[in-house]
């Protein structure tokens, strides 16, 4: 084959052309081959008409016999004479029937022309219908020739198509071989697999049963929580009802201050206006229950030597007496040439002193003991004040004691002693004024405390009544209770 | 605007699967993508006779693929289809009728001389602008091909690997994967194992209907092992572990064998008269093009065994050589000659 082989000029080829050129071969070729596919069975002849041969014979048939009673049969069963007088007999029994027998011929002669007309009829109809049926269906059947043509054409691509399957099937089956071992191992692990699922089926129960557990007490929290945001609710609804009461209350309550207060300013100046009389009423019940002036004057004489040995009472550094009442220590150092000086609330007993010569001061004490510079007296001395004041007041007084006291300077403050069952239990509320029983220890701890040094306690002025100081031991502790020091002092320096 | 592209892909009735089926899937799949989807129509050629292939063109004339914004033909004689918007990507014609006639039919009767024109005739008047807008070739060999006889022009578009697995390991025997043709001449290389005298074996993978003869010429060399068909597993094991790669058919289309070769980093050996082997193969630079003969086959499988670290060279240019080939370069020169925006 040389190289420049093709001379076609193919721009000139009409492809639509060949294809259907090609078409036309591949459909003749569908048909022969669907022809010779159907060889082995007969052929057919078409049998265009209806075939009224046979009737017609019949009819024919019919005919020959339809003119009875004018030919006597041949008598061939007879022979000679015999057969001679048997057609005689026949033509005479004939003749004579011919009378009886002719409307029977004339009948089966006119049935026998009308069954050759009604076939005649029939044969034409029957033709005609035929071949109209045949028309249609020649038509009909050519496409469907076509359609099977092309059926076949299908099945031969597919046992083309099956030829190829069959040797992939090969492949395929060594496919599946790897497939089966494949599908063992699967096994194995879906066997494990259900393993685990079923472990975890069961764990999934349990974790059920408590989620159901849990669904429960989620539950009644729940329903406590209702039951609580409803209580919460009656609650707010109260505390706003309290809230309102309590406002309530607030105006009332304030309106009863004002009240109060207006009461106050009217007790204030009863008080104020009545201060002379009350002031008179505690001066004549000093007198009832202090005891005499010459008496009180004998028993603070013990105090002298503590005075006398810090060398206080001169113009520099005297001695200040807080609550100096009737003036009996005052004027016992006045009498002794020392400068003292007293401070007292009730005008009576300042004005009693005033009288005496004494050097005595009417104002609060703290107004007073305020004023006064630090360092400038020689001591400061109180009788039977300290268990008047309130606790805050006491300390405040031991402080402004400390600030007002020369270095080395004494304090002396006397107090009932409690110490005395019958001070402490009886006599000492005899003075309405009193607050409350001071044990001896506890003052001298607060007065080491806020700044007093070498504080001791005197025990004074044991119940001249005691008893037999001798005795048992139940007598002694008897009489320390009952007979012992009725009064103490709390003495302390500052150093 | 291209939104459904067919993919007409011709199956042989009697199934061997090869390098063009591998083709369909890569086309397909790189094809489908971006908007676009391809389908591939399977039409089943029956080449045992001239009805038969009469019929088949005649099914692919009456094929309706009017529902498509573009299809793509591919063997013979799937460019019959009628479409308005139709390119080629030619694998090949039916080449009984082409370069292989008078190997077939030496002397040829009038009327095969008449089927040949026919053929020839339907096939340039198919691929003849309008009908197709554009051809595509495969290979060089086929766009000579088309030139000799159909004188159409046509562009070389390699097709790449529909899978990209392959690996270098160690270099040790020679390798060759082919189906058993003597089209493919495998038997040159069993011949040059005569010839070889080195410590080497011979690896033969595929199966194929000449399989008896290339045995019983291989005539129980122990050297020479036919592995028969192998898993895509081992196949790649079986490239990266040669030394080299003869592929030596006789004016092979394109042949995969060359690229899945390089892929893996080994120099090839090819023919003069093998076809597109011999384009993609650098003389001394990716492996050698030498004559037919198993002398010569021989002598450049010793030069290679002899010169390992030379062979390893080549096979790295080789592998660079090829990075161009790859599907989206394929789909994209398909769809902008369908007239896709891209």
């Amino acid at each position: 084959m040389s190289d420049n082989f093709r001379e076609t000029n193919y721009p000139e080829v009409d492809i639509d052309k060949i294809m259907e050129q090609i078409r036309e071969e591949v459909t003749r070729r569908r048909g022969e081959r669907n022809k010779s596919s159907h060889n082995d069975e007969p052929v057919r002849h078409e049998k265009a008409f209806i075939d009224a041969s046979e009737i017609m014979t019949i009819i024919s048939s019919a005919e020959s016999i339809a003119d009875i009673s004018l030919m006597t049969p041949k008598m061939l069963q007879f022979s000679g004479l015999t057969r001679r007088l048997a057609v005689f007999t026949g033509k005479k029994i004939l003749y004579l029937s011919t009378f009886i027998t002719a409307k029977q011929r004339s009948f089966n002669i006119t049935i026998i022309h009308a069954l050759r007309t009604i076939t005649d009829t029939l044969t034409r109809l029957g033709n005609d219908i035929f071949l109209r049926i045949k028309n249609e269906t020649d038509d009909n059947i050519e496409p469907l020739k076509k359609d099977i043509g092309s059926i076949n054409t299908r099945q031969t691509d597919m046992s083309s198509t099956l030829e190829g399957l069959t040797g992939s099937q090969a492949e395929t089956a060594a496919l599946l071989k790897l497939l089966k071992n494949g599908q063992a191992e699967t096994g194995n692990i879906l066997q494990n697999l259900m393993n685990e699922q079923a472990e975890t089926a069961s764990s999934l129960g349990s974790i059920r049963k408590e989620q159901a557990e849990t669904g429960n007490i989620l539950q009644n929290l729940m329903n406590e929580q209702a039951e609580t945001s409803s209580a919460l609710g009656s609650i707010r609804k109260e505390q706003a009802e309290t809230i309102s009461s309590i406002e309530g209350l607030r105006k009332e309550q304030h309106t009863q201050l004002e009240e109060i207060g207006k009461n106050m300013e009217q007790i204030k100046s009863i008080v104020n206006n009545d201060d002379g009389s009350l002031e008179a009423l505690y001066v004549s019940f000093e007198e009832k229950f202090r005891g005499s002036r010459e008496n009180i004057k004998e028993r603070v004489k013990e105090y002298l030597p503590y005075i006398k040995e810090v060398n206080a009472g001169t113009s520099d550094l005297p001695v200040l007496d807080i609550g100096c009442g009737r003036g009996e220590w005052l004027e016992l150092l006045k009498d002794e040439g020392l400068i003292a000086r007293g401070v007292d609330k009730n005008s009576i007993f300042v004005s009693q002193c005033s009288e005496l010569g004494l050097d005595v001061t009417n104002e609060d004490i703290f107004v007073y003991i305020n004023k006064l510079p630090d360092k400038s007296l020689g001591a400061v001395t109180g009788f039977h004040i300290i268990e008047h004041l309130p606790f805050v007041q006491w300390i405040k007084l031991l402080d402004e004691t400390v600030r007002v006291l020369n270095v080395g300077g004494v304090a002396i403050f006397e107090t009932p002693n409690p110490q005395n069952v019958s001070v402490g239990s009886y006599s000492f509320y005899m003075d309405p004024t009193h607050r409350k029983p001071l044990p001896s220890q506890m003052i001298k701890f607060i007065a080491e405390a806020r700044g007093l040094s070498s504080v001791k306690i005197l025990e004074l002025h044991p119940n001249p009544e005691a008893g037999n100081k001798s005795g048992s031991d139940t007598d002694k502790r008897f009489n320390e209770h009952f007979y012992g020091p009725q009064d103490y002092a709390v003495i302390g320096y500052k150093r | 605007m291209i939104r459904r592209v067919a993919v007409i892909a011709v199956k042989p009735a009697r199934g061997e699967k090869g390098g063009a089926e591998r083709l369909y899937e890569g086309l397909v799949s790189s094809l489908h993508s971006d908007g676009v989807t391809a389908d591939l129509i399977n039409i089943v050629s029956d080449e045992s006779s001239f009805e038969a292939i009469e019929e088949t063109y005649l099914r692919v004339y009456d094929l309706d693929l009017s529902s498509y914004d573009g299809v793509i033909s591919t063997k013979a004689p799937s460019y019959l289809i009628r479409h308005t918007n139709h390119i080629c990507y030619l694998i090949h014609t039916m080449r009984v009728f082409y370069d292989m006639f008078d190997n077939e039919f030496p002397q040829p009767t009038k009327e095969l001389m008449k089927q040949r024109e026919l053929i020839l005739n339907l096939d340039s008047a198919a691929l003849s602008y309008p009908r197709t807008k554009k051809i595509f070739v495969i290979g060089n060999e086929v766009k000579n091909r088309l030139l000799k006889y159909n004188q159409l022009e046509s562009k070389v578009l390699y097709p790449a690997l529909p899978s990209d697995n392959f690996r270098r390991g160690s270099f040790q025997y020679i390798f060759t994967l082919s189906r058993l043709h003597r089209w493919k001449r495998v038997d040159l290389i069993i011949k040059a194992m005569k010839y070889v005298d080195r410590p080497l074996t011979l690896k033969i993978a595929g199966t194929g209907e000449d399989e008896t003869w290339f045995r019983e010429l291989a005539d129980g060399d122990k050297r020479i092992t036919f592995l028969g068909h192998v898993s895509d597993e081992d196949l790649i094991d079986l490239y990266a572990n040669a030394l080299v790669v003869p592929f030596v058919p006789k004016m092979e289309d394109f042949g995969y064998i060359t690229i899945e070769a390089f892929r893996s980093c080994k120099p090839v050996i090819t023919c003069t008269d093998s076809g597109e082997p011999a384009y993609i193969v650098r003389e001394g630079e990716s492996g050698f093009i030498c004559p037919p003969e198993p002398e010569a086959i021989a002598s450049k499988i010793e030069y290679l065994y002899d010169n390992q670290e030379r062979a390893k060279k080549m096979g790295i240019q080789a592998k660079e050589s090829i990075n161009h080939i790859t599907w989206e370069n394929v789909s994209e020169k398909l769809l902008s000659a369908l007239g896709a925006n891209r």
